[in-house]
């Protein structure tokens, strides 16, 4: 275990949840939303997400300098996709206090469409031939996967608070969907553990160093087995259950964080020698 | 094809004596940690010789540079001579450019909280002169190759076990590989 890389792990994180929420909300926004919990909420996330990143930067006062490559580089194309979808967030906000639905329709769907590729961008920074470890689509997947479990559970958590604001959560979909995605997380995780098996020494080193920690173990725990039972609680509940979504939101989220720092922390680069 | 400068490394001449990296460090004066250049011994159990062998390395000027690629503001360029050049000044220390080089050429200055590498001493390749540690090395083990694209030596090769798959970012580095020791014996 060499570098955890904790404000890239929070920052990924929240600026992922962030997104998974917008997918749950933007559908049925337009006029009859909150505009508060619906664009405000994911906007700080996201700011909030990217102040942590500039903890990971040797020189944050000029990181404004970071959407000066666009032409090649993934991180460019990042900075630059996350400050439009929050951006995007403040005009919708704005529209709907204004009253003008067809902008905060446009503006809302914008915010997604550049949040979603903004995940997309944050996953293909990693994808390094050189680090072994992510150089495959796994990476992508973790990313995209890391959205879709947090944001649903953020927006199960504010459905029971504020009924009527995530409309896929109706009929159950959504706790139906959440437990679907965990299988699938578990699923690409044990693929991904085949996969390392089977990439050459460096991937190897990373396999026996995620098997060998407590953390992974910890991940496993939290991140996966406890919130299936949980979510299968979930599913006997009629009306949901402000406790129980909570507890769902608060297990995922640290799996989630455990299973970034992994990402992180375990990847061994190509060496010489 | 634009010209590429790059290094010949003799790994029949080398006698890791580390001359190459003092010189580095004393025409730079760069702190204990980032070393530009690193003398690395090869791994016995790489090669099928009773032999040490060493191999001097630093930036490899690539001609497809995965460091330039990744970098968010733009601090590396490459010049009409191939050499890879990395802006101190502008570099923002988000260390990508260090977990996307295969060769951990790019390394992070904890003290100025910024990257930095070997620049092929470009100053002096621009008044004709060699870079210091070719000029310091004491048998010729390293040496500067004015243009690859014109290199013949058909007694190089362009990797050695244990080095980063090269197809990654196509290293300006050629070798002069190990041969197996002449072993003597007495008969009896
Ligand atoms: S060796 Fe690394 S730092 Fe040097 S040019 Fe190649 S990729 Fe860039
Ligand atoms: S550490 Fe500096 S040179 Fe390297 S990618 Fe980041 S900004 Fe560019």
């Amino acid at each position: 275990m060499t570098n955890w890389e904790w404000p890239l792990v929070f920052f990924t994180i929240l600026a992922q949840m962030a997104v998974g929420y917008l997918v749950m909300v933007v559908p049925g926004a337009a006029g009859k939303a909150n505009p508060k919990w619906t664009y405000l909420l994911p906007a700080g996330l996201l700011a909030t997400a990217m102040v942590i990143s500039l903890g990971h930067l040797g020189h944050p006062e000029n990181a404004y300098r970071a959407l000066t490559h666009l032409a090649s580089s993934w991180l460019s194309r990042e900075v630059l996709l996350f400050s439009l979808c929050f951006l995007l967030l403040l005009v919708a906000f704005l529209a709907a206090k204004g009253g003008n639905q067809a902008q905060e329709r446009l503006a809302a769907v914008l915010a997604l469409a550049s949040g979603l590729l903004g995940v997309l961008a944050s996953a293909l920074i990693y994808v390094l031939p050189a680090r072994p470890a992510w150089y495959n689509f796994h990476t992508v997947l973790a990313f995209f996967l890391t959205a879709f479990l947090l944001g649903p559970a953020l927006g199960m958590c504010f459905e029971q608070v504020l009924p009527g604001l995530t409309p896929w959560q109706e009929g159950r979909v959504a706790g139906r969907a959440l437990a679907l995605l965990l299988l699938l997380s578990i699923i690409s995780s044990l693929s991904y553990l085949t996969f390392l098996a089977a990439a050459g020494p460096e991937a190897r080193l990373t396999l026996t160093t995620l098997l060998a920690s407590p953390w992974w173990w910890l991940r496993v725990l939290a991140g996966w087995l406890a919130p299936l039972a949980v979510s299968y609680q979930l599913r006997r509940q009629e009306g949901g259950s402000l406790s129980l979504s909570l507890a769902l939101l608060v297990l995922l989220l640290v799996g989630e964080l455990i299973g970034r720092a992994l990402f992180y922390g375990t990847a061994v680069p190509l060496a010489i020698g | 094809m634009a010209k590429q400068l790059g290094f010949l490394v003799d790994t029949e001449k080398c006698i890791g004596c580390f001359s190459c990296e003092m010189a580095c460090k004393n025409e730079y004066q760069t702190e204990v940690k980032p070393r530009w250049r690193r003398v690395y011994q090869l791994r016995e159990a790489s090669l099928p010789y009773p032999e040490r062998n060493f191999i001097s390395l630093a930036c490899h000027h690539c001609a497809d540079p995965a460091c330039l690629k990744v970098c968010p503001v733009g601090a590396y360029s490459k010049r009409e001579d191939g050499i890879v050049l990395h802006d101190h000044a502008r570099c923002i220390g988000c260390r990508l450019c260090t977990m996307a080089c295969p060769y951990g050429a790019p390394q992070y200055n904890e003290k100025e909280r910024r990257v930095e590498k070997c620049n092929l001493c470009y100053q002096k390749i621009d008044r004709n002169e060699e870079p210091a540690c070719v000029a310091a090395c004491p048998v010729g083990a390293l040496q500067l190759i004015r243009d690859l694209n014109s290199f013949p030596e058909p007694s190089t090769v362009k990797e050695l076990p244990g080095f980063p798959d090269i197809t990654i970012t196509r290293p300006s580095i050629r070798f002069v590989p190990p041969r197996a020791g002449v072993q003597m014996r007495r008969d009896v």
